[in-house]
């Protein structure tokens, strides 16, 4: 254990970590207006990005802007004071959010809207800033203008890939697919370069998060009737659930049958994944939305496992878990939001949120 | 208002051709008021048909905009609209055709042509969207077919609707204007048979008369 490298990182995790907003709090919100969400939050840390939008123009798509804004601000506050490994593997997950920025340029030019519409899709992250994300827009009149624009990027060299193994690309899911499995893929390798518990930390809490996607995908593909074969383009890198399994796990007949198979899989894992699949396979019957949430939790569950396990500092279980509390707290307050404005019941507002423990 | 008679000669051929017409005309209106009852009684089906089906795609439309609103709750309005962007459509085809409904009108027909060899894959990238959103786009699917059958049934209301107007127009002119003419005229040559009859009468009387006086002075 190294924790100079963490002298700088904990301490700024450990002040961002206070400023999440209680459960109970957040709680409150629902079924509340947006006037009286946007007072609440007005003391949270969104508050500075919400005074600078004026009260006419508040509705659920300017504060969702405000929460990604402020996600990505202290995601490059992370970063700036990470180094080392934890740096990469950091830069690595920011990547998620890029790729974001690229699908979003790619249906943008596809759907041939203006820049200016276009624009309200990005949340300047990482190498992809607003001004980038622009200027590609504004060039592009094709999908493969964007590809173009991104060559000297590595996600144009993967989309230039993709385009040379297919002779046409009927819609923009190839793209999309190939440009997730590569971030997932580098996130795996930086998480791989870690040493010792910070290696089986985020090991874990990364890969139950790929795990949860196979899984979704398969569940989802299998409701829709999707053939075997074309599951298998979708899925992701894997992590405990190898490539076998998760083929075994598309071969099964029912829910039931494809959970119990991957059950036997998530014994030899640790408690949280037998958790979850234990979980699953009890409420098999129930809604393909209600197994969408029991997996939506897992990386959440996982990393307050992994904090309960090993020490709350120095190591890298305490960023992991800061990042995914605040990108639920993201969710919630987006979910809160989008049902206050379309007047849901609190009871489907509560039912869609993901909260740490039983709340 | 008294109805206008019509311009013929009062004669007794004329009376009797009259009388046979007020007799044709009376049998179409009451042919054309068992019309009217038969298409008050398949517009009162359809329309309990085109009721129920409303009920059904209402249940069908709110489930799906639930569901919606469950996604949109979920991944966020923007990213909503933003993979709706790329969302290839779904295609189908109406076909417009006409087939014989009661008292052989011709109905308007609009059948749901879905597209062939529809190949079985998701429409929204896997990873970023809940399930919901499909189940909501796979609702709108499923809502499209009583939208069309609706539409046809709409169509054919309209079109009963129009032929009661029509059938109701032609009863009405039969009962308020031809057979009112038609009984003013009868009435008119009647008279003016009458008339004639009295005239004679009178013509009769005077000749007889006149023949009694001559034979008495010749007596």
């Amino acid at each position: 254990m190294k924790p100079l490298k963490y002298k700088e990182i904990m301490p700024r995790v450990a002040i961002e970590n206070l400023k999440l907003i209680e459960v109970d709090d957040l709680i409150s919100l629902i079924g509340k207006d947006l006037e009286s969400i946007r007072c609440a939050l007005s003391d949270s840390p969104y508050g500075e990005y919400i005074s600078a939008i004026s009260q006419d123009e508040i509705d659920s798509i300017s504060l969702e802007a405000v929460l990604l804004q402020n996600y990505a601000e202290t995601y490059k506050k992370l970063v700036k004071f990470s180094s080392g490994s934890i740096r990469s593997l950091l830069l690595a997950v920011l990547k998620k959010f890029e790729v974001s920025n690229v699908k979003a340029m790619l249906r943008a030019t596809k759907a041939k809207i203006t820049v200016d519409e276009a624009m309200k899709h990005i949340v300047p992250v990482g190498t992809l800033d607003r001004n980038r994300c622009r200027a590609i827009l504004a060039e592009s009149k094709s999908i493969d203008d964007v590809i173009n624009s991104l060559a000297n990027l590595e996600y144009g060299l993967i989309m230039k890939d993709v385009l040379n193994k297919r002779e046409r690309i009927e819609d923009l899911m190839q793209l999309e697919v190939a440009l997730d499995k590569a971030v997932y893929r580098e996130i795996l390798e930086s998480a791989e370069k870690l040493k010792g518990v910070d290696k089986k930390i985020a090991k874990d809490v990364l890969g139950i998060e790929l795990d949860a996607i196979n899984v979704r995908i398969i569940l989802k593909c299998k409701a829709l009737g999707v053939s075997q074969e074309l599951i298998k383009d979708y899925l992701m890198p894997t992590a405990l659930f190898g490539e076998e399994t998760l083929e075994e796990a598309t071969k099964a007949t029912s829910a039931k049958a494809m959970i119990g198979c991957l059950l036997i899989v998530a014994e030899t894992g640790n408690l949280v994944y037998k958790n979850i699949f234990t979980q699953m396979l009890k409420e098999c019957d129930a809604p393909l939305s209600r197994l969408e949430a029991i997996l939506d939790k897992a990386p959440l569950k996982m990393s307050l496992y992994m904090l309960k396990e090993h020490t709350r500092y120095y190591n890298i279980g305490f960023v992991l878990a800061f990042l995914n509390l605040k990108w639920m707290e993201i969710k919630n307050l987006r979910c809160i939001i989008n049902g206050s404005e379309r007047k849901s019941p609190p009871s489907q507002v509560r039912k869609l949120l993901t909260l740490p423990g039983e709340w | 208002m008294s109805a206008e008679k019509l311009e013929v000669h009062p004669t007794r051929l004329e009376l009797l051709r009259l009388r046979r017409r007020k007799a044709l005309a009376e049998g179409i209106a009451d042919i054309l008021q068992k019309d009217l009852e038969t298409l008050i009684v398949a517009l009162i089906e359809h329309r309990q048909r085109a009721h129920a089906l409303r009920t059904q795609l209402y249940e069908i439309l709110n489930t799906a905009y639930s569901l919606f609103i469950e996604t949109e709750m979920m991944i966020g309005t923007m990213k909503v609209r933003e993979i709706s962007l790329s969302a290839s459509p779904i295609e189908f085809g109406i076909e417009v055709s006409t087939t014989p409904g009661v008292l052989g009108i011709q109905f308007p027909s609009l059948q749901f042509i879905e597209e062939e060899n529809r190949a079985l894959k998701p429409r929204f990238n896997l990873s970023e969207t809940p399930i919901q959103l499909e189940e909501a786009a796979s609702k709108i699917e499923d809502a499209l077919k009583p939208i069309v059958k609706l539409a046809e049934l709409t169509a054919v209301i309209r079109e009963i609707l129009e032929m009661i107007s029509l059938k109701r127009r032609q009863i009405n002119r039969i009962r308020f204007q031809i057979l009112p003419q038609l009984d003013a005229t009868i009435r008119y040559v009647e008279l003016i048979l009458e008339e004639i009859e009295r005239q004679d009468a009178i013509r009769v009387r005077v000749l007889q008369r006149k023949r009694k006086e001559r034979a008495a002075k010749s007596g």
